[in-house]
């Protein structure tokens, strides 16, 4: 029982508010530099930062080799229950798994095909999240009592997430009980959508063909 | 006789320290060839023929398995470790009891690497091969069990008996025809039906095990006897790799009608392992890790547990493999990661851009920690 409000306690239930207070002071924390080239140069003279508090670097921010904008965007979307830790180890494994794949293709090619094949687990992600952006959005906008769903231009960023997220849902709902990994169904999903095929492509062009067939409520915009 | 068996290792550590060449008389091997190939510091490959036909699929740490299947080779690095057993190998005797060499070190650091280099050395030098992929599998994952008709109270386990007797079958088809011109001492009585004879080559008893599960335990006595025996007489030399071999004096998850936990001692597998690292034989090595994964915690995050053998093997345990010569295994050196780093890069297996360049080198090095299950881990997704 202690144990079950513990969890309770520890994780967030329902939140829908930003946080209204934080543990920097706005008036005397500047962000941290996470560049390390940027480290090594001295800051500038009118720089706040020379008389200021900095704050700690985030722990997803860390200036290793392999960080990624789009793959530690696809960990956080992948994240559930706080647990971002199991998130990282699921996302690295999709593309260990993607790469062994690669390089088994490629170790059997010849050497002309062998040119071809893409061996970076990075670049191949990168490409797949970017073929599943959707063009549009879908909005409930509630007119006289009904809500329609109105399609809405999307800008990049949420793009991005838009397409992380179907992925990630489309993979969630496929490992169930264990039988089937998410990391292996993810990295199957990223290969396919790198080649524009997959489950993703596929809801995304659902979705294309939806905003389509509601062109007529796009005057409830705004 | 605890010091007379210290002054012994001491001598044979010093013996193995300087080159040793013997002119024994007849072993099954004729030459212990494989010596001259192997060289601290570099990268040795196991051909994948031997890698199959030593099942090492199945003994290798899951990474390593998985590295195997997509590189299409095994190649390892043969550190400071397999040096120490390859000499301690050298001076194995028909004079001297069965050399007990322990594994140890801290995660990931290689030590069951260096057990599977260990076989194919033996293996390459024609000895016999009793390899167990985990003693944890005899006191943890016993599927089904039997009361023993040979000792009361003791406890059979068959599935395992027979997994057992399938892999040293397979592991030792390259001196299968030496052991079946062994042959046993004494008749053996299996039950009622079953028997193997006085002077029936010691391959018969294997094949009995593996045909009727409900003796495999027996069966697995029985070879292991023989063995022993066959050692001693100077007919073959034989290997005993056990990982995790501390498990043998660990917890059991085996329950008896009482529903209390059978210690490990009753289990009638665990006692013939035990057996034969008891070293009241010759001309032989034993070679055990002491592995923490018996006694630690696998959700627990936070503690740190020891290890080294005595914490790991408890005092009974410690009582009963001493003395041993304990082999530490260590985290990489610098030029240890350069060297795989090297290798990696030429297989083209680092395959994005920032690893491949001097900062990803330094920074695959240090983010690793220099421990080698990290540093594969690492290499694994760039």
């Amino acid at each position: 029982m202690t144990t079950k409000l513990a969890r309770f306690a520890q994780k967030r239930w329902i939140s829908s508010t930003t946080s209204t207070s934080n543990m920097y002071d706005p008036r005397v924390f500047r962000e941290p530099v996470t560049d390390v080239q940027e480290l090594r140069k001295p800051l500038d003279a009118d720089d706040e930062r020379n008389f200021l508090f900095v704050k700690a670097l985030k722990s997803d921010a860390t200036p290793v080799f392999y960080r990624d904008h789009v793959i530690d965007k696809l960990i956080r979307v992948c994240t559930k229950d706080g647990e971002k830790e199991t998130s990282r180890r699921n996302v690295h494994s999709a593309l260990e798994i993607i790469k062994r794949r690669q390089y088994k293709a490629w170790a059997k090619a010849s050497e002309e095909e062998k040119k071809g094949i893409e061996l970076d687990p990075f670049v191949i992600a990168k490409k797949g999240i970017k073929n599943c952006h959707p063009l549009m959005k879908l909005q409930g906008v509630t007119r006289g009592g009904t809500t329609y769903q109105v399609p809405f231009p999307i800008e990049e960023p949420e793009a991005e997430f838009r397409a992380m997220k179907m992925m990630r849902d489309i993979c969630r709902m496929r490992s169930k009980h264990g039988e089937t990994h998410f990391k292996d169904i993810l990295a199957t999903e990223l290969l396919a959508a790198s080649q524009n095929e997959g489950s993703t492509i596929q809801a995304k062009q659902e979705l294309h063909k939806t905003c389509e067939a509601n062109r007529a409520y796009a005057h409830y915009r705004a | 006789m605890k010091t007379c068996g210290r002054v012994f290792f001491h001598n044979a550590r010093r013996l193995a320290a300087h080159k040793f060449t013997f002119t024994e008389v007849r072993y099954l091997s004729a030459q212990p060839k494989a010596e001259s190939n192997i060289e601290v510091g570099s990268l040795s490959e196991i051909q994948m023929s031997v890698a199959k036909h030593l099942n090492l699929k199945t003994h290798l740490p899951s990474p390593l398995s998985k590295q195997m299947d997509t590189l299409g080779e095994l190649v390892t690095l043969i550190r400071d470790p397999m040096m120490e057993i390859a000499s301690c190998m050298r001076v194995v005797d028909k004079t001297l009891p069965a050399l007990r060499l322990v594994l140890w070190g801290a995660f990931g650091t290689g030590k069951t690497v260096t057990l599977n280099q260990a076989v194919h050395h033996a293996y390459t030098n024609n000895w016999v091969i009793v390899h167990l992929r985990s003693a944890m599998d005899l006191t943890r994952r016993v599927k089904e069990i039997e009361m023993s008709s040979f000792v009361p109270g003791r406890i059979n386990d068959p599935s395992n008996a027979v997994a057992v007797l399938q892999n040293f079958k397979q592991q030792n088809q390259h001196v299968w025809k030496t052991l079946g011109e062994l042959f046993t001492e004494r008749d053996y009585e299996w039950s009622k039906s079953e028997r193997t004879a006085q002077g029936k080559p010691i391959t018969e008893i294997i094949e009995m095990g593996i045909t009727a599960p409900f003796l495999a335990s027996d069966c697995v006595g029985a070879l292991f006897r023989e063995l022993r025996r066959h050692a001693k007489d100077g007919k073959l030399k034989a290997l005993v790799a056990v990982d995790d071999a501390n498990s043998l004096w660990g917890k059991t998850l085996v329950k008896r009608a009482d529903r209390t936990y059978a210690p490990p001692s009753d289990l009638t597998l665990v006692v013939h392992f035990r057996r034969l690292i008891a070293n009241d034989w010759t001309n032989g090595c034993v070679l055990m890790v002491a592995d923490k994964k018996e006694v630690a915690d696998a959700r627990d995050e936070l503690g740190v547990s020891r290890h080294t053998p005595l914490e790991l093997f408890g005092e009974e345990g410690f009582e009963f493999v001493e003395p041993f010569l304990p082999i530490e295994t260590t985290n990489y050196t610098e030029s240890e990661t350069n060297t795989l780093y090297d290798y990696y890069v030429r297989k083209n297996w680092l395959a994005s851009k920032s690893a491949r360049t001097e900062e990803g080198r330094k920074q695959l090095m240090h983010l690793s920690a220099f421990n080698p299950y990290y540093y594969e881990r690492l290499c694994a997704f760039n």
